[in-house]
């Protein structure tokens, strides 16, 4: 298994995906090995480069919610696929996400105001 | 004064002269033996002509007096007719003119009820917009802030998870992510 989908087996955001990836630096850094700062270098690269989508969410998810989020994305759309997670409690309910700039609110906040609007 | 009446009076100031005049004549021309003896006979003359033109004084002043009360008579009655007349036109005038204003009046009565009636609907018709409006603005702060509140303490994480689930079928629909 390469470096990358070592990392991206246990992170799910890119925040974690890079603190993995610095974890396993660290520890490589023991026992140095043959290219192993290209290696880490050629990761870290590969990682930053990856877009992730970024969810606006009104609390914390119950544990284990994430990985299955972002399993499910995986499945539509790459293994390499990460989210960033972002915390914004006006939105009451549901959540709102952005991803390369184009921001989609689907939360329970928007539902009601789109609501009133209709009224 | 009426003409006859006024020859009338210089006749009568004329006769009264002449006697006076004859009076004075007489008692220069006579010697004064004849004139007591003939001082009765003509004092009697002169005392009847006196009486007479007392008498035809009398009558001038009688119809003097009536042709004066008779003048004042008839002026009173052109002055009545007059002023019956002039009453009468005035009271038509008046109600032409009472007839114009109530007409007047009640034109701008009718405006004025028009445009105060026209003023107030709209103004009613304002209000109710903007308290519509204003209640429909509460209703939804108020439906949003009973939903916040109790939905961000009380809802599930299983309906929040199902959320986000939905939100991310949605995005894929959407072709949010490519």
């Amino acid at each position: 298994m390469d470096l990358i989908a070592q990392i991206l087996t246990q992170s799910y955001t890119k925040t974690q995906a890079l603190r993995a990836l610095s974890d396993l630096e660290d520890k490589a850094r023991k026992k140095p090995a043959k290219d192993q700062e290209e290696i880490f270098a050629k990761a870290k690269a590969e990682i930053v480069a990856i877009e992730p989508l970024h969810l606006f969410l009104p609390r914390g998810l119950p544990d284990g919610e994430l990985e299955k989020i972002v399993g499910k994305l995986r499945k539509s759309y790459g293994p390499k696929f990460l989210v960033e997670i972002k915390f914004q409690g006006d939105l009451i309910g549901g959540c709102a996400m952005s991803y390369k700039g184009v921001y989609k609110d689907y939360s329970i906040k928007n539902k009601l105001k789109l609501w009133k609007l209709d009224m | 004064m009426d003409l006859p009446i006024i020859i009338l009076f210089i006749f009568v100031i004329l006769a009264q002269w002449t006697l006076i005049a004859l009076l004075v004549l007489n008692k220069k021309t006579e010697p004064k033996a004849s004139l007591t003896l003939t001082e009765p006979r003509s004092y009697g003359v002169l005392h009847r002509a006196y009486k007479k033109a007392q008498a035809i004084l009398g009558q001038a002043e009688l119809s003097s007096v009536k042709i004066h009360a008779e003048a004042e008579l008839a002026t009173k009655k052109i002055s009545d007719q007059l002023t019956e007349e002039t009453k009468k036109k005035l009271d038509e005038y008046l109600n032409t003119l009472t007839s114009d204003g109530k007409s007047q009046v009640n034109k701008f009565l009718e405006e004025f009820e028009k445009n105060t009636i026209d003023a107030t609907n709209k103004s009613l018709e304002d209000y109710k917009k903007t308290q519509i409006k204003a209640i429909d603005d509460n209703i939804g702060v108020v439906v949003e802030r009973a939903i916040e509140l109790i939905l961000a303490k009380k809802m599930p994480d299983d309906l929040q998870t199902d959320l986000i689930y939905e939100a991310l079928e949605q995005a894929k629909q959407e072709k949010l992510i490519t």
